[in-house]
């Protein structure tokens, strides 16, 4: 009997005890750092949204407008990568009277390639290329810009940029400055600033 | 991707088109003195448009047997062009100078000259000519002033239909009084005049410009020309061998009776 009563009251007392918890008794160890092997290399599409200056004569009959444009590319290695880049910017043009309140677009499609360091997030990138720019009518024929017969230019393209990763391992942001030279206009050249938002598939 | 791009860069981008040349009042000397009456310069711009080829020219044919048109399908009309006239008017002289440009002109069938709408039967003093199709207000320039002023794609629109009611649908009982009326109404407020263009009419545009520029001193024009063509119809202002014609005059269809019994 004793011990019959001596086991009820064990069990009573194990049923009383609330369960044992885990206590944490150190700070937790932070995130790992990102690590740039773990970014996504391959294809990869880029947005940008910035401004394209004229320079030069040009400038005193093209004000400087908003740009857009996409680059599309592969990272052949982690530093280096190909890209076709397209993009459109407006203008407006400040010619003498009577042509007042005109614009004008200036596209470019080029092929680039682009050298990057990458120090942990920041990138440092170098970026180069050659294609064609396009001026999208002749309204700067009238200040012989361009001329009635060509509104195509061979153009080279030489720029660079810094960019930033996000945690997430396949986007990416940053700045990049191009400098554009446009044979075919009148030796015309151009800058461009943009920012960008990177996707590495 | 890239081709479609560029494709879509292309699409209904304007044209710019230099003038033929600049217009220039000179002021006369009288008794070794500046007259300073009226002087004038006149001159014709004409559209550059290429030539239709014969199945286009059939298609035109073949679209009025359609739409059971009197008249011909313009190969130039307002469905193939949208046009703006940018003008300067430049004061040459240290002196201010009141100056006006009056423009006039026709389409591919004929021209308005308000002269030949001069109504005969009137008393001396009411025979006036009626307004031009665009511009006629005085401005008045100071001293070595320029100024620039534009007749819009909607201006040239109005135009284009005002010359389709004098030219060729006007009025049959009234057609002297037809510029009087269309070119002071306009169409979008009041079609005024407008009553006798088939409602299905393919309204030729404004494809001659006679410009007249008055003043009484020593003023110049420049003036240039932004075509937006919608059909591929545009040449090159080099071309030779063009659709319109550039003669000083093309008689309308409808020719004012005036007009009418001068013409041989």
């Amino acid at each position: 009997m004793r011990r019959l009563v001596a086991a009820a009251l064990l069990a009573l007392s194990l049923l009383a005890v609330a369960p044992a918890r885990a206590q944490v008794i150190a700070e937790p160890a932070p995130p790992p750092f990102p690590d740039p092997k773990k970014f996504a290399r391959g294809f990869f599409a880029t947005g940008e949204l910035g401004a394209l200056v004229f320079l030069g004569r040009t400038s005193k009959y093209a004000a400087a407008g908003p740009q857009f444009g996409v680059r599309l590319g592969y990272d052949i290695f982690r530093w280096l990568a190909v890209q076709v880049h397209v993009s459109g910017a407006s203008s407006d043009a400040n010619l003498p009277p009577p042509t007042l309140g005109q614009s004008f677009q200036t596209y470019l499609y080029l092929g680039e390639l682009r050298a990057s360091v990458q120090i942990r997030r920041f990138g440092l990138f170098l970026e180069g290329g050659a294609g064609f720019t396009q001026i999208s009518n002749n309204v700067l024929d009238l200040v012989n810009i361009t001329d009635h017969n060509n509104h195509f230019s061979f153009s080279v393209l030489g720029g660079a940029g810094l960019d930033y990763h996000t945690l997430n391992r396949h986007f990416s942001f940053g700045l990049d400055v191009d400098y554009i030279w446009m044979q075919g206009f009148s030796n015309t050249s151009a800058l461009t600033a943009t920012a960008y938002l990177r996707y590495t598939h | 991707m890239l081709l479609t791009v560029v494709a879509l860069a292309g699409c209904n981008n304007p044209t710019y088109l230099p003038e033929h040349r600049p217009l220039e009042t000179h002021v006369m000397m009288v008794m070794g003195r500046p007259d300073t009456g009226q002087q004038t310069d006149t001159d014709l711009y004409v559209l550059p448009v290429r030539r239709p080829t014969q199945a286009e020219m059939k298609a035109l044919v073949d679209e009025q047997k359609q739409k059971g048109l009197m008249m011909p399908i313009p190969w130039a009309g307002t469905r193939d062009f949208d046009i703006e006239f940018s003008y300067s008017l430049k004061n040459l002289d240290a002196t201010p100078v009141k100056v006006q440009l009056q423009v006039s002109g026709g389409n591919e069938f004929g021209d308005y000259i308000p002269a030949d709408y001069i109504d005969p039967t009137q008393n001396a003093e009411d025979q006036e000519p009626p307004p031009p199709l665009m511009g006629g207000t005085p401005i008045d320039l100071l001293a070595n002033e320029t100024k620039a002023g534009v007749f819009r794609e909607d201006d040239i629109y109005e135009a284009s239909l005002d010359l389709e009611a004098i030219t060729r649908y006007p009025d049959p009982a009234a057609v002297l009084s037809t510029p009087f009326v269309v070119i002071v109404h306009n169409s979008t407020a009041s079609k005024v005049g407008l009553e006798n263009i088939p409602p299905n009419d393919v309204t030729p545009a404004m494809v001659r410009y006679s410009l007249l520029l008055s003043a009484n001193g020593h003023v110049s024009l420049d003036y240039s020309v932004r075509v937006r063509d919608h059909s591929g119809k545009l040449a090159l202002a080099t071309d030779k061998n063009l659709y319109v014609k550039t003669d000083a005059v093309l008689a309308p269809p409808v020719a004012p009776p005036a007009a009418a019994k001068a013409m041989p």
